[in-house]
């Protein structure tokens, strides 16, 4: 069995600004193995970068807060370590590539000094000149070639960004990756370039990653497992395989498959799933979906558990609980 | 450095070389508007007709306008700047005596005014709605709204008179020592600096403010880097690229602004020098005053300029 | 952040800001009477021991002249109360403004030769060693000749009669001569002379003091001249006048001790000193003196645009009435605080030469009423006020008193440089303030009424009955005959029937104020410009 990587244990975040409480990860478990790839998806307000924020503990100093839970990542927990030691963490156990690599990247520093920085925090020993080499290797790998590292970001187009933001992030061969849409910006064309670069490389140095994106495209060409999230908690997780056979999953799972068009049928109105997602400042109780769901009943108000329907597929609804007398056909 | 580069600067200079003529010539046309004589002025209102047509001719005030403008460019060359009615002497020889003075003022409030000014706003922007971002906020908003005038008063009136540690008037050279030059020069640099304090405060802050939140903010943090050195290698940095123009504007604006510190202060600076021109309607002094003061300012710009190219490499293009 | 915390913190700045005005003291407000008293040595306590030596002084002065150490150049009247430092003049002045020897022991007219004849102190050195006699006398009256100077226009030549006599030959005879030549001669080595860039900054004079150090602008130091004729003056070891353009930045000095007297030229300058000071004042530590002989004193007046045919003002009728219009010392009296003399003529009252006996224009407006309709402007008529920025309260309460006579003056203010250029020129609108230096009559009046007028040119129209009787002034033999002149001059310009080409206001004042340890200075008792600086001593 290999060592976790990630263990999320009841993570419930809060951001607490002025106007209201924003409840914005409730009750969320998530582990991740070495070396595995988890495809972590939602709607936007999910709660899946506050999720992403929270294990790198760089969520909103004062206003972003854990009210309940743990995260321990490579055997620390994130939250009792001081924020020296969780320096020494971020960028080098585990480290994060964001969503828009056109302001990722600070404007006045040389794309070689931003990746030239992380090595220098984390590789105390290394030699100036072994920085440098390992600055051109990080560059060649991503494919831009090693020259232009005395460039600066705006000379760079949209896709090579991403690059170096994937270079910075990797330099330190971090045991986990935390990927947070870091294709959406990018061009349809470009995307499959950067996914396959993303995979090889994890794969290469056996980095674990999270992936967070709203794509379930994305999700079946790098992932191996999925989870589902939905208002704060995950709704569904299992092995990719056995999630996209759409047999028996969460409504909203089943939801959000049919939301996506078929390019081959003619359709007047795409297959949207009724009603909103709940406010995020109401703390809620029961299943967050029930609402929406069509199949809700009286057991739904009860806070719901994740029901394990086959071996590694977990779903939080109750009519997959048989002990309860549920069936998936109610 | 690169040729292009280079290029761009040599640029640079030959346009403020061209404003600065430009400037001369305004100037030089805009005192021949003005109601008044030198001559008059320097002899008194007891002067009879021989005497006056006498001296007009003696300083070259009844050539025509143009050859007057060339004989002052060329005093340039000569070193002499012009010979002054008012003073009895070479322009160039009463700058030289009185420049030190402003640069010694303007040089001091700038220093601090930066240092402290970039100082509170930074501290304001890290402390953003709480307590001391608010003090910090309304002080500067005191600081421009306080008129000098009266804050220079103030200082006198409790450094000069009640304690008696500082001058009341006049300026201590350094040669008369460390300790008393400064005494002497403290008052007039807080008085001067206040204002730019508090736009710096201000503007810094709203810099820092734009810039805290920014995403390369967030890479940085992600990458393990300490708080201090996101302050000041990431968000600071980048918080001074517009930083930088309103400091130099600032600059040329604390160079006018002396002419109030000084008559508070009794400073013999060029401040005073240029009041007391107009006045006695000495145009060959008033006009290189000016441009002295113009010289300096557009230097000023043209290193902010170039320093601009090296701080940020997007304006390179 | 809360609202109750933003709360406290603006409270706290509020606070903060309020602490920081209340360290100013309570403006004393003068109780009765600090007016620097009109007259001599003001509130001067008796000094306990008699002169004492050393000690440096610091006179803080609101103009510096352009170079001290040619002095043929110095004509101003601020520059040469400084000047008077290093140079010295054939005679001066006393308290009573009758003349007195300083470099020349006596002196005899004679109005047939024409001629005058100066007999010279002897034993008087320069600075620079060189003697003091008739020839460097007349040295100097060639050098100020050379530049010309007014003073000297009337002298054909210099006869030497032996080394300490020296006879000028007059032109044509003038009594105007004896006066300027007397007073405002300054002499210089002879040998300095010659090399006038040896005396660039520096003297070569023969009085108490000789510059040690002269910033352009700034300040000038006196140091003691160790060959002054004067055995044991001075008794100050150094003396310097600072610049302090601001009048409220004297008043600072003065209360932190940093100088030890100021010399304040205008009503407005004196007057902020006065109450910025006021608590030493009180107290007796600080004592201002003003003039009281009115000797070179500068009156101010309102001078119309008589020449003008297109104006009112070009029929006497029109400016006697505004004479009778104003109650000029009510007027004087109010504004300046009873702190400036009055008078409503040239001479002040008490000079010999104040016409008591003439036919006088006072106070009534019905009168002035009655004349403006006489001349043609029985609803009045308006006109233009104009003066420099210290004269904006006078002008103002004069256009104010017009209305009710029917004249609708509007005010004008121009800067000094406007104001100075329009003195010599002359062209202006309606009604100018006009300063006027006082002192002898002949001297002053040329400028206005002659061939070639300096003053005021294109204002007064050609009066040849004014300008003959100032010719006669200029050839009056003996001073009983002078005054006789000067009277009649009174009432043909200022009499019931007079031309009143000008209004007298008011005569300036200057004030010194100094400290109480400062004795024997005589500021402005000779004459309104000048102190004895031989004489001054510091009280240790």
């Amino acid at each position: 069995m290999s060592e976790k990587v990630l263990e999320i244990k009841n993570l419930s975040v809060e951001y607490n600004t002025e106007i209201a409480t924003i409840f914005a990860v409730n009750g969320l478990d998530m582990d991740l193995d070495a070396g595995e790839t988890l495809g972590l998806v939602g709607e936007t307000g999910a709660g899946k970068t506050t999720t992403a924020k929270a294990i790198m503990r760089i969520l909103p100093e004062k206003v972003g807060e854990i009210t309940s839970g743990n995260i321990v990542v490579d055997g620390k927990d994130v939250y009792a370590i001081s924020e020296a030691e969780m320096c020494n963490i971020r960028g080098k156990v585990v480290s994060m590539v964001f969503q828009d690599p056109m302001s990722a990247l600070n404007p006045i520093m040389t794309v070689g000094d931003q990746i030239k920085e992380v090595i220098r925090i984390h590789e105390k020993k290394l030699t100036k000149e072994q920085i440098d080499k390992k600055v051109d290797e990080m560059m060649e790998l991503v494919g831009i070639p090693a020259n232009r590292k005395v460039e600066y970001p705006h000379e760079f187009s949209g896709g090579m960004k991403q690059r170096i933001v994937i270079a910075i992030a990797l330099a330190c061969e971090p045991k986990l990756i935390l990927a947070d849409e870091p294709t959406t910006a990018l061009d349809v064309t470009i995307q499959a370039q950067m996914l396959a670069l993303i995979k090889d490389l994890q794969r290469r140095l056996g980095t674990a990653m999270l992936l967070i994106t709203h794509d379930f495209g994305v999700v079946a060409q790098i992932c191996e497992k999925v989870a589902v999230m939905y208002a704060g908690e995950i709704i569904e997780y299992g092995p990719v395989e056995k999630i996209f056979d759409h047999e028996n999953l969460h409504p909203y799972t089943i939801g959000l498959f049919r939301s996506i068009p078929n390019l081959k049928v003619k359709t007047a109105r795409l297959n949207a799933i009724d009603g909103m997602m709940p406010d995020p400042s109401v703390k809620l109780h029961g299943c967050h979906f029930a609402p929406r769901c069509k199949y809700a009943s009286e057991r739904c108000k009860a806070d719901q558990k994740m029901i394990e329907t086959e071996p590694g597929h977990f779903i939080r609804c109750c009519r997959f609980d048989k002990e309860q007398g549920g069936s998936a056909n109610e | 450095m690169k040729g292009k580069q280079v290029r761009k600067i040599l640029k640079r200079v030959l346009q403020s070389l061209i404003t600065i003529v430009l400037l001369t010539v305004i100037l030089f046309l805009l005192m021949q508007l003005i109601p008044g004589n030198p001559i008059i002025n320097f002899l008194g209102s007891n002067a009879t007709d021989e005497e006056i047509a006498y001296y007009t001719h003696l300083y070259g005030y009844d050539l025509p306008v143009w050859q007057q403008y060339v004989n002052w460019i060329k005093s340039m060359f000569d070193g002499t700047m012009g010979f002054s009615v008012s003073l009895q002497r070479n322009v160039s020889e009463i700058i030289f005596s009185r420049i030190g003075v402003t640069l010694t003022l303007v040089t001091w409030a700038f220093i601090v005014s930066v240092i402290l000014g970039v100082a509170f706003g930074i501290i304001a922007a890290l402390n953003r709605g709480k307590a001391v971002d608010t003090v910090i906020s309304i002080l500067s908003n005191a600081g421009i709204a306080m008129p000098v005038f009266w804050i220079g008063i103030i200082l006198i009136l409790i450094f000069a008179i009640r304690l008696g540690i500082c001058p009341s008037y006049g300026y201590t050279p350094i040669s008369k020592g460390l300790g008393p030059w400064f005494r002497g020069i403290v008052l007039p640099v807080t008085v001067l600096s206040f204002p730019s304090i508090s736009i710096f405060a201000r503007q810094t802050r709203s810099s820092m403010l734009d810039v805290i939140n920014q995403d390369y903010v967030m890479t940085a943090k992600s990458k393990g880097v300490k708080k201090r050195d996101i302050i000041f290698k990431h968000q600071l940095r980048n918080a001074l690229v517009p930083l930088l123009t309103i400091i130099v504007n600032r600059f040329a604006q604390m160079m006018g602004a002396t002419v109030l510190t000084e008559n508070i202060f009794t400073l013999p600076g060029m401040g005073s020098l240029m009041i007391n021109s107009i006045n006695s309607r000495d145009l060959q002094l008033f006009v290189d005053c000016i441009l002295v003061i113009a010289v300096f300012v557009t230097v000023a710009n043209l290193i902010v300029d170039i320093l601009y190219g090296f701080i940020d490499p997007r304006t390179k293009e | 952040m809360t609202s109750r915390k933003r709360f406290w913190a603006i409270l706290l700045c509020v606070c903060l800001m309020f602490t920081l005005a209340a360290c100013t003291p309570k403006p004393a407000e003068p109780q009765g009477n600090t007016d620097p008293s009109q007259g001599t040595q003001g509130n001067e306590q008796q000094p306990t021991t008699g002169p004492q030596s050393g000690g440096k002084l610091t006179v803080a002065v609101s103009n510096l002249f352009a170079d001290y150490g040619y002095a043929p150049r110095i004509s101003n009247n601020a520059a040469l109360m400084q000047a008077w430092a290093a140079y010295e003049s054939l005679l001066t002045t006393d308290a009573n403004g009758n003349d007195v020897p300083l470099l020349a022991t006596k002196w005899e007219s004679n109005p047939s030769e024409p001629s005058i004849t100066f007999y010279l102190r002897e034993g008087v050195k320069f600075s620079d060693g060189e003697p003091f006699n008739a020839a460097a006398v007349q040295r100097n009256m060639e050098e100020y000749a050379s530049i010309n100077r007014s003073e000297l226009a009337n002298i054909e030549s210099y006869e030497i009669i032996n080394d300490y006599t020296i006879k000028l030959h007059q032109k044509a005879w003038s009594s105007a001569d004896l006066h300027t030549i007397g007073f405002y001669v300054l002499f210089t080595s002879p040998k300095a002379l010659q090399d006038v860039d040896s005396i660039k900054d520096r003297s070569a004079g023969t009085g108490p003091f000789m510059i040690k150090s002269f910033e352009s602008g700034v300040r000038i130091v006196y140091e003691k001249n160790p060959n002054y004729w004067q055995e044991g003056k001075p008794y100050l070891d150094e003396l310097e006048f600072v610049l302090i353009a601001d009048a409220s930045a004297m008043s600072s000095a003065f209360r932190a001790k940093d100088i030890e007297a100021a010399f304040a030229t205008t009503f407005v300058a004196g007057d902020t000193i006065s109450s910025g000071c006021a608590a030493q004042i009180r107290s007796g530590e600080v004592v201002s003196e003003k003039n009281s002989n009115g000797l070179v004193a500068v009156g101010r007046g309102l001078i119309f645009d008589s020449s003008n045919s297109n104006s009112p003002f070009s029929d006497a009728r029109v400016r006697r009435a505004v004479a009778w219009g104003l109650d000029e010392e009510l007027l004087n009296n109010a504004i300046f605080q009873g702190q400036q003399m009055w008078t409503d003529q040239f001479a002040l009252p008490g000079q010999a030469s104040y016409n008591d006996s003439m036919k006088k224009v006072g106070y009534d407006v019905e009168k002035a009423k009655a004349l403006l309709a006489e001349a043609g402007y029985p609803n009045g008529f308006n006109t233009v006020i104009t003066g420099a920025p210290s004269d904006q309260t006078m002008i103002t309460a004069v256009a104010n008193s017009l209305k009710e006579i029917g004249i609708n003056a509007e005010v004008t203010v121009v800067d000094t440089a406007t104001f100075n250029s329009v003195l010599v020129s002359g062209v202006f609108d309606g009604i100018y303030v006009f300063p006027y230096t006082m002192g002898d009559m002949a001297f002053y009046m040329t400028k206005v009424f002659s061939a070639t007028p300096t003053s005021f040119k294109a204002a007064i129209p050609n009066t040849p009955v004014l300008i003959d009787q100032v010719k006669k002034l200029f050839a009056a033999g003996s001073d009983a005959d002078k005054v006789k002149v000067e009277k009649e001059m009174e009432e043909m310009l200022f009499g019931e029937d007079g031309y009143f080409f000008w209004d007298p206001m008011t005569v300036m004042s200057p004030t010194f104020f100094k400290i109480s340890a400062l004795h024997d200075d005589q500021a402005l008792q000779t004459s309104q410009w000048k102190a004895v600086w031989a004489d001054a001593w510091l009280e240790q």
